[in-house]
């Protein structure tokens, strides 16, 4: 038992001297891509066409405003919630729940990720396309 | 500038704990670096408490009203100990090339989490929806305010939310990359509490060679500043950490001053995340027990230190209707399907090498095969046994849960305590086997 404990010691002892090599190597790496980088590039890389999104509506709504969001990923609301506070943000996943929300006229903004949607109450206010997803548009209360 | 200013800020926080140490006579049998994490420890515990004062007694979180009583603390600890806040130069022991080695792969893998601390901002998903999220309110708020924590149901405990905010307030502004040095503090204080404790025990280069297999647990260098840096479960396994050793202490030497410390720290733990509660009941129950084995029931009294902010944050969320809690978020459940779920997803945790190389692996090899225990052995494995039970039922019984999204964050929690138990009861096992030469005790 004891004999198997050295191996296994001995292998670990190993591994973690790899895996120090392994990170030595890779901070050059690392360094290479993300180094050059802006911190706004560097958010894009980690979150996508989500961070321009959310970058999008940034641009598009005054600080202390209400935006609906309709979107069916998950992350689009919480990382909204995260960059854009103190702005209100609250998501619809499916259309009958958007629609709900956007009746209600509550919101100073709506935003749509990669949808179409039919908008009452509001105007269009800007429209960007990327990559990735056809169109992000944004709309204001009238 | 950020980053310096929060390398300053982790500075000063370790120095609100190092003169309350040294104004309570605490610690005095501890060594240096010991004293150092649980200054760190302590300062970050009573950065919690400050806001958290403050805030409840409607002082603003401006810099000035941050810094005043520390300020006044550190000269005091100046005047009264006439200067000694100097500390001593450590007393220097030769290393031959293998120590070397083995210090030069310690420090190439702390440079490496620093470095990858500040490459990027908060990557993990639980970093920025969750405890950074918390700080940035909070901050922007200026204050606790309970709609904004109904609204987001802010539910969680706030050692690590507060400490967050409090880098915020006192950079003016929110910097998502500086603020992850933070878990980088936290590697490196459990990382010197490790090697100091473990070297009281065994020769220098069985310590090195030990803290060289800590540093390079990839799953630890993950929390310490690359993807999963940011979150609460590396400060939550340093605090268990520093309760389990002062535990130890108490248990040899029954001291009040160790309890005291011990009872603070394990309030801490409660208060930085819900696994916490469970984890400072496990090692309380330990204490308790040590305290009607001896008859210390005087030493009951400073229980309240640990129960205080739990049961005061408790009361706060109830007055203010903050009903929300785990099990109402996480609805009880059962199936079949998640039992072996469970099971599976948790054992197969336990076997992966490029997350925690080989520490678990071995860690229930000597459980099962070695079964001679001490009683500090006994100790340490109710610990670690109790709370993956808390973690087994969770992902049994309640909905949300399963080990696929978060037991590699989990066993963060019981870490260091296995990874001490691994090197405890490997160290005489070694002393008849074929790597004794290796580990030669000097």
């Amino acid at each position: 038992m004891q004999v198997i404990l050295c191996i296994l010691i001995i292998l670990w002892i190993g591994l973690s001297s790899l895996d120090v090599v392994y990170n030595s190597l890779k901070t050059v790496s690392e360094a290479k891509y993300w180094l050059p980088l802006s911190d706004s590039q560097k958010r894009h890389e980690i979150f996508g066409d989500t961070y321009d999104f959310i970058n999008f509506i940034k641009n598009n709504s005054s600080e202390h405003a209400s935006v609906l969001i309709y979107s069916n990923n998950d992350m689009v609301y919480y990382l909204g919630r995260y960059y854009l506070y103190p702005r209100e943000i609250k998501a619809a996943q499916n259309t009958q729940q958007f629609n709900l929300l956007q009746q209600s006229k509550k919101f100073d903004y709506v935003a749509l990720f990669d949808k179409t949607a039919v908008i009452s109450n509001y105007s269009f206010l800007a429209s960007k396309s990327s990559e990735q997803h056809n169109s992000w548009s944004m709309y204001k209360n009238k | 500038m950020n980053i310096a200013l929060v390398l300053l800020i982790i500075i000063f926080i370790t120095l609100i704990g190092y003169s309350l140490i040294r104004i309570l006579g605490l610690l005095k049998e501890f060594s240096l670096l010991s004293r150092l994490s649980y200054s760190f420890g302590l300062g970050v515990g009573m950065i919690f408490l400050q806001m958290y004062t403050y805030t409840r007694l409607d002082v603003p979180w401006t810099r000035t009203y941050l810094f005043l009583p520390w300020i006044a603390v550190f000269l005091f600890t100046i005047v009264r100990y006439k200067f000694s806040l100097r500390i001593k130069r450590p007393r220097m022991i030769k290393i031959n090339k293998l120590e070397s080695l083995l210090i030069i792969g310690i420090a190439i893998s702390f440079f490496y989490v620093v470095f990858e601390a500040l490459l990027r901002p908060a990557t993990t998903w639980d970093s920025w929806a969750t405890w950074l999220f918390e700080a940035k309110v909070l901050f922007l708020n200026g204050g606790i305010d309970v709609n904004t924590l109904r609204h987001f149901n802010f539910y969680y405990p706030l050692v690590i939310y507060l400490l967050d905010t409090f880098v915020y307030a006192v950079l003016g502004k929110i910097d998502d990359t500086a603020i992850l040095l933070l878990s980088s503090a936290f590697y490196f204080f459990s990382t010197i509490l490790f090697f100091d404790v473990i070297r009281k025990r065994v020769s220098i280069r069985y310590a090195l060679v030990f803290t060289f297999l800590l540093v390079t647990t990839q799953n630890f260098i993950r929390h310490g500043g690359r993807m999963e840096a940011g979150i609460a479960d590396l400060p939550l396994g340093f605090y268990s950490f520093c309760c389990l050793i002062l535990l130890l202490e108490y248990i040899k030497n029954s001291s009040y001053k160790v309890l005291f410390l011990l009872t603070a720290f394990l309030g801490f733990t409660a208060m930085i995340k819900f696994e916490g509660v469970t984890l400072s009941i496990f090692i309380g129950a330990c204490a308790l027990l040590h305290i009607y084995k001896k008859g210390l029931y005087k030493h009951l009294l400073f229980f309240v230190f640990w129960i205080i902010p739990v049961v005061d944050w408790q009361i706060y969320r109830k007055v203010n209707g903050l009903d929300l809690n785990y099990l109402s978020v996480h609805p009880l459940v059962f199936s079949v399907n998640k039992t072996v779920n469970a099971m599976v997803g948790t054992v197969r945790e336990f076997i992966n090498i490029k997350s925690w190389n080989f520490i678990w692996i071995i860690y229930f090899y000597l459980v099962v095969l070695f079964r001679k225990f001490s009683r500090e052995q006994l100790v340490l494995n109710f610990i670690i046994f109790s709370q993956l039970s808390v973690y087994i039922i969770t992902y049994l019984f309640t909905t949300g849960n399963d080990p696929e999204s978060s037991i590699e964050r989990l066993l963060m929690h019981v870490f260091f305590i296995a990874f001490f138990y691994v090197t405890i009861t490997v160290k005489p096992l070694l002393q008849s086997a074929q790597i004794k030469k290796l580990l030669k005790p000097r």
